[in-house]
Protein backbone atom coordinates (compact mmCIF):
# COMPACT_ATOMS: atom_id res chain seq x y z
CA UNK A 1 0.00 0.00 0.00
CA UNK A 2 1.24 3.44 -0.90
CA UNK A 3 0.20 6.83 0.38
CA UNK A 4 -1.80 7.51 -2.79
CA UNK A 5 -3.83 4.32 -2.15
CA UNK A 6 -4.88 5.56 1.26
CA UNK A 7 -5.84 8.97 -0.16
CA UNK A 8 -7.92 7.33 -2.85
CA UNK A 9 -9.80 5.10 -0.40
CA UNK A 10 -10.27 7.90 2.10
CA UNK A 11 -11.46 10.26 -0.63
CA UNK A 12 -14.06 7.80 -1.87
CA UNK A 13 -15.31 7.14 1.65
CA UNK A 14 -15.48 10.88 2.33
CA UNK A 15 -17.62 11.41 -0.78
CA UNK A 16 -19.82 8.50 0.29
CA UNK A 17 -20.24 9.95 3.77
CA UNK A 18 -20.98 13.39 2.30
CA UNK A 19 -23.69 12.13 -0.03
CA UNK A 20 -25.16 10.00 2.72
CA UNK A 21 -25.29 12.93 5.16
CA UNK A 22 -26.79 15.12 2.45
CA UNK A 23 -29.58 12.62 1.94
CA UNK A 24 -30.26 11.89 5.57
CA UNK A 25 -30.12 15.56 6.60
CA UNK A 26 -32.89 16.42 4.16
CA UNK A 27 -34.93 13.34 5.04
CA UNK A 28 -38.10 13.58 7.05
CA UNK A 29 -41.01 11.25 7.62
CA UNK A 30 -42.54 10.71 4.21
CA UNK A 31 -46.14 11.23 3.18
CA UNK A 32 -46.42 8.71 0.41
CA UNK A 33 -44.68 6.31 -1.90
CA UNK A 34 -44.47 7.08 -5.58
CA UNK A 35 -43.98 4.14 -7.88
CA UNK A 36 -42.50 4.68 -11.33
CA UNK A 37 -41.92 2.15 -14.06
CA UNK A 38 -39.44 3.04 -16.78
CA UNK A 39 -39.51 6.66 -15.62
CA UNK A 40 -43.31 6.98 -15.80
CA UNK A 41 -45.56 7.27 -12.77
CA UNK A 42 -47.43 4.05 -12.12
CA UNK A 43 -48.97 4.50 -8.69
CA UNK A 44 -48.98 6.56 -5.52
CA UNK A 45 -49.58 5.07 -2.09
CA UNK A 46 -50.24 7.30 0.93
CA UNK A 47 -48.27 6.11 3.94
CA UNK A 48 -51.08 6.64 6.43
CA UNK A 49 -53.17 3.71 5.27
CA UNK A 50 -52.18 0.09 4.97
CA UNK A 51 -52.53 -1.04 1.42
CA UNK A 52 -50.96 -3.32 -1.11
CA UNK A 53 -51.01 -3.07 -4.88
CA UNK A 54 -49.80 -5.22 -7.70
CA UNK A 55 -47.83 -3.35 -10.35
CA UNK A 56 -47.60 -4.99 -13.73
CA UNK A 57 -44.49 -4.01 -15.67
CA UNK A 58 -43.63 -5.22 -19.16
CA UNK A 59 -41.06 -7.52 -17.54
CA UNK A 60 -43.17 -8.88 -14.67
CA UNK A 61 -45.00 -7.91 -11.51
CA UNK A 62 -44.08 -6.31 -8.18
CA UNK A 63 -46.34 -6.12 -5.17
CA UNK A 64 -45.79 -2.90 -3.24
CA UNK A 65 -47.24 -2.73 0.25
CA UNK A 66 -47.69 -0.01 2.85
CA UNK A 67 -47.70 -1.24 6.42
CA UNK A 68 -47.76 1.01 9.46
CA UNK A 69 -46.17 3.91 7.64
CA UNK A 70 -43.40 1.92 5.94
CA UNK A 71 -43.18 0.70 2.38
CA UNK A 72 -41.80 -2.54 1.05
CA UNK A 73 -41.95 -4.80 -1.94
CA UNK A 74 -43.49 -8.00 -0.64
CA UNK A 75 -43.31 -10.06 -3.79
CA UNK A 76 -41.95 -9.88 -7.33
CA UNK A 77 -41.06 -12.28 -10.10
CA UNK A 78 -37.78 -10.56 -10.93
CA UNK A 79 -34.57 -12.53 -11.17
CA UNK A 80 -32.45 -10.95 -8.47
CA UNK A 81 -35.14 -10.39 -5.75
CA UNK A 82 -33.16 -7.39 -4.51
CA UNK A 83 -36.36 -5.34 -4.24
CA UNK A 84 -38.04 -7.99 -2.08
CA UNK A 85 -35.07 -8.30 0.27
CA UNK A 86 -34.66 -4.54 0.52
CA UNK A 87 -35.30 -3.05 3.94
CA UNK A 88 -38.55 -1.18 4.55
CA UNK A 89 -38.42 2.50 3.66
CA UNK A 90 -40.31 5.39 5.20
CA UNK A 91 -38.28 8.62 4.99
CA UNK A 92 -38.24 11.05 2.08
CA UNK A 93 -35.66 10.28 -0.56
CA UNK A 94 -35.37 6.60 0.33
CA UNK A 95 -35.89 4.32 -2.63
CA UNK A 96 -36.34 0.69 -3.51
CA UNK A 97 -35.24 -0.15 -7.02
CA UNK A 98 -36.13 -3.24 -9.01
CA UNK A 99 -33.66 -2.99 -11.85
CA UNK A 100 -34.90 -5.95 -13.91
CA UNK A 101 -38.40 -4.41 -14.01
CA UNK A 102 -37.18 -0.79 -14.20
CA UNK A 103 -39.38 -0.07 -11.20
CA UNK A 104 -38.56 2.56 -8.59
CA UNK A 105 -40.44 3.12 -5.34
CA UNK A 106 -39.60 6.46 -3.79
CA UNK A 107 -40.79 8.09 -0.61
CA UNK A 108 -42.01 11.62 -1.23
CA UNK A 109 -43.49 14.36 0.93
CA UNK A 110 -47.23 14.55 1.37
CA UNK A 111 -47.78 13.77 -2.28
CA UNK A 112 -50.51 16.36 -2.60
CA UNK A 113 -48.97 17.77 -5.74
CA UNK A 114 -48.39 14.40 -7.33
CA UNK A 115 -51.76 12.70 -7.56
CA UNK A 116 -55.38 13.07 -6.67
CA UNK A 117 -56.34 9.61 -7.77
CA UNK A 118 -54.37 6.72 -9.17
CA UNK A 119 -55.24 5.66 -12.66
CA UNK A 120 -54.54 1.97 -13.23
CA UNK A 121 -51.93 0.74 -15.69
CA UNK B 1 1.30 -13.44 -31.71
CA UNK B 2 3.34 -16.07 -29.95
CA UNK B 3 1.78 -19.40 -29.09
CA UNK B 4 2.60 -18.87 -25.45
CA UNK B 5 0.57 -15.69 -25.34
CA UNK B 6 -2.36 -17.39 -27.02
CA UNK B 7 -2.27 -20.09 -24.37
CA UNK B 8 -2.20 -17.48 -21.60
CA UNK B 9 -5.12 -15.59 -23.16
CA UNK B 10 -7.22 -18.74 -23.28
CA UNK B 11 -6.31 -19.70 -19.76
CA UNK B 12 -6.99 -16.27 -18.31
CA UNK B 13 -10.25 -15.83 -20.24
CA UNK B 14 -11.51 -19.19 -18.98
CA UNK B 15 -10.47 -18.32 -15.46
CA UNK B 16 -12.24 -14.96 -15.64
CA UNK B 17 -15.48 -16.55 -16.87
CA UNK B 18 -15.21 -19.15 -14.11
CA UNK B 19 -14.77 -16.41 -11.51
CA UNK B 20 -17.90 -14.74 -12.85
CA UNK B 21 -19.77 -18.01 -12.39
CA UNK B 22 -18.47 -18.60 -8.88
CA UNK B 23 -19.47 -15.07 -8.03
CA UNK B 24 -23.05 -15.84 -9.04
CA UNK B 25 -23.15 -18.79 -6.67
CA UNK B 26 -22.12 -16.61 -3.74
CA UNK B 27 -25.09 -14.56 -2.62
CA UNK B 28 -24.25 -10.99 -1.62
CA UNK B 29 -25.78 -10.30 1.78
CA UNK B 30 -26.56 -6.66 0.95
CA UNK B 31 -29.78 -6.00 -0.96
CA UNK B 32 -28.43 -3.11 -2.98
CA UNK B 33 -28.43 -3.26 -6.75
CA UNK B 34 -24.89 -3.38 -8.15
CA UNK B 35 -22.99 -4.59 -5.09
CA UNK B 36 -20.67 -7.39 -6.13
CA UNK B 37 -17.53 -9.02 -4.89
CA UNK B 38 -15.80 -8.56 -8.25
CA UNK B 39 -13.90 -11.85 -8.23
CA UNK B 40 -13.29 -11.68 -11.98
CA UNK B 41 -11.37 -8.48 -11.40
CA UNK B 42 -8.63 -10.55 -9.75
CA UNK B 43 -7.90 -12.01 -13.16
CA UNK B 44 -8.06 -8.65 -14.94
CA UNK B 45 -5.63 -7.08 -12.47
CA UNK B 46 -3.27 -10.03 -12.63
CA UNK B 47 -3.13 -9.73 -16.43
CA UNK B 48 -2.71 -5.97 -16.17
CA UNK B 49 0.45 -6.51 -14.14
CA UNK B 50 1.63 -9.85 -15.50
CA UNK B 51 1.11 -9.02 -19.18
CA UNK B 52 -0.06 -5.59 -20.33
CA UNK B 53 -3.05 -3.24 -20.47
CA UNK B 54 -4.08 -4.29 -23.96
CA UNK B 55 -4.33 -7.95 -22.99
CA UNK B 56 -6.19 -7.09 -19.79
CA UNK B 57 -8.66 -5.01 -21.78
CA UNK B 58 -9.45 -7.79 -24.24
CA UNK B 59 -9.75 -10.49 -21.59
CA UNK B 60 -12.06 -8.21 -19.62
CA UNK B 61 -14.20 -7.64 -22.71
CA UNK B 62 -14.34 -11.33 -23.57
CA UNK B 63 -15.30 -12.18 -20.01
CA UNK B 64 -18.11 -9.62 -19.82
CA UNK B 65 -19.59 -10.74 -23.13
CA UNK B 66 -19.35 -14.46 -22.32
CA UNK B 67 -20.62 -14.12 -18.76
CA UNK B 68 -23.36 -11.76 -19.87
CA UNK B 69 -24.62 -14.08 -22.58
CA UNK B 70 -24.26 -17.22 -20.48
CA UNK B 71 -25.65 -16.08 -17.14
CA UNK B 72 -27.23 -12.66 -17.17
CA UNK B 73 -29.03 -11.93 -20.42
CA UNK B 74 -28.79 -8.79 -22.50
CA UNK B 75 -29.81 -6.21 -19.89
CA UNK B 76 -27.32 -7.63 -17.40
CA UNK B 77 -24.70 -7.48 -20.12
CA UNK B 78 -25.16 -3.72 -20.48
CA UNK B 79 -24.68 -3.11 -16.76
CA UNK B 80 -21.59 -5.22 -16.47
CA UNK B 81 -20.12 -3.84 -19.70
CA UNK B 82 -20.39 -0.25 -18.49
CA UNK B 83 -19.01 -1.23 -15.11
CA UNK B 84 -16.14 -3.22 -16.61
CA UNK B 85 -15.12 -0.56 -19.14
CA UNK B 86 -15.13 2.30 -16.65
CA UNK B 87 -13.34 0.21 -14.05
CA UNK B 88 -10.72 -0.87 -16.58
CA UNK B 89 -10.10 2.70 -17.74
CA UNK B 90 -9.62 3.84 -14.15
CA UNK B 91 -7.26 0.98 -13.31
CA UNK B 92 -5.14 1.36 -16.44
CA UNK B 93 -4.75 5.11 -15.87
CA UNK B 94 -3.90 4.77 -12.19
CA UNK B 95 -1.36 2.08 -12.91
CA UNK B 96 0.26 4.30 -15.55
CA UNK B 97 0.81 7.14 -13.08
CA UNK B 98 2.98 4.78 -11.03
CA UNK B 99 1.89 6.42 -7.80
CA UNK B 100 -0.50 3.71 -6.75
CA UNK B 101 0.16 0.16 -5.63
CA UNK B 102 -1.76 -2.79 -7.00
CA UNK B 103 -4.18 -2.46 -4.08
CA UNK B 104 -4.90 1.19 -4.91
CA UNK B 105 -5.45 0.28 -8.55
CA UNK B 106 -7.87 -2.42 -7.47
CA UNK B 107 -9.75 -0.04 -5.17
CA UNK B 108 -10.19 2.38 -8.06
CA UNK B 109 -11.44 -0.53 -10.14
CA UNK B 110 -14.02 -1.43 -7.50
CA UNK B 111 -15.22 2.14 -7.12
CA UNK B 112 -15.54 2.85 -10.82
CA UNK B 113 -17.16 -0.48 -11.54
CA UNK B 114 -19.95 0.44 -9.17
CA UNK B 115 -20.20 4.01 -10.42
CA UNK B 116 -20.48 2.76 -14.00
CA UNK B 117 -23.24 0.37 -13.05
CA UNK B 118 -25.23 2.96 -11.18
CA UNK B 119 -25.03 5.41 -14.10
CA UNK B 120 -26.41 2.84 -16.53
CA UNK B 121 -29.01 1.79 -13.97
CA UNK B 122 -30.14 5.40 -13.55
CA UNK B 123 -30.44 5.68 -17.32
CA UNK B 124 -32.35 2.39 -17.49
CA UNK B 125 -34.99 3.28 -14.91
CA UNK B 126 -34.89 6.91 -16.11
CA UNK B 127 -34.59 8.06 -12.57
CA UNK B 128 -31.65 10.00 -11.13
CA UNK B 129 -32.81 8.92 -7.69
CA UNK B 130 -30.47 5.97 -8.08
CA UNK B 131 -27.88 8.36 -6.64
CA UNK B 132 -29.39 7.42 -3.28
CA UNK B 133 -27.39 4.20 -3.54
CA UNK B 134 -24.12 5.97 -4.37
CA UNK B 135 -22.71 6.07 -0.81
CA UNK B 136 -23.28 2.33 -0.38
CA UNK B 137 -21.77 1.53 -3.75
CA UNK B 138 -18.72 3.71 -3.10
CA UNK B 139 -18.19 2.11 0.28
CA UNK B 140 -18.56 -1.41 -1.04
CA UNK B 141 -16.27 -0.54 -3.97
CA UNK B 142 -13.50 0.45 -1.56
CA UNK B 143 -13.91 -2.67 0.59
CA UNK B 144 -14.17 -5.19 -2.25
CA UNK B 145 -11.42 -3.40 -4.21
CA UNK B 146 -9.12 -3.69 -1.21
CA UNK B 147 -9.80 -7.43 -0.80
CA UNK B 148 -9.51 -8.16 -4.52
CA UNK B 149 -6.29 -6.16 -4.71
CA UNK B 150 -4.73 -8.16 -1.89
CA UNK B 151 -5.74 -11.43 -3.56
CA UNK B 152 -4.28 -10.28 -6.91
CA UNK B 153 -1.07 -9.18 -5.18
CA UNK B 154 -0.68 -12.62 -3.60
CA UNK B 155 -1.50 -14.40 -6.86
CA UNK B 156 1.13 -12.37 -8.73
CA UNK B 157 3.82 -13.34 -6.27
CA UNK B 158 3.36 -16.98 -7.23
CA UNK B 159 3.08 -16.25 -10.95
CA UNK B 160 6.42 -14.41 -10.94
CA UNK B 161 8.35 -17.13 -9.20
CA UNK B 162 6.81 -20.12 -10.99
CA UNK B 163 6.51 -19.28 -14.66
Amino acid sequence: MKKADIFLAAGALAVAAGVYLFYSAGAEAGGGAEVTVDGKSAAFLPLNENDSIRIETPQGYNIVAVQDGTVMVTDADCRDQICVEHKKISRTGETIVCLPHKLVVEITGDGSAAFDTVVGQ
Amino acid sequence: MKAGRVAYYGLFAALAVLMGYVEMLVPVPVPIPGVKLGLANVVVIVILYYMDARSAFFISLVRVILCGLLFAGFAGLLYSLSGALLSFAAMAMLKKTGRFSIVGVSIAGGIFHNVGQIVVAALAVENVKMAYYLPFLLGSGVVTGLLIGLVAQTALRYLKTKP
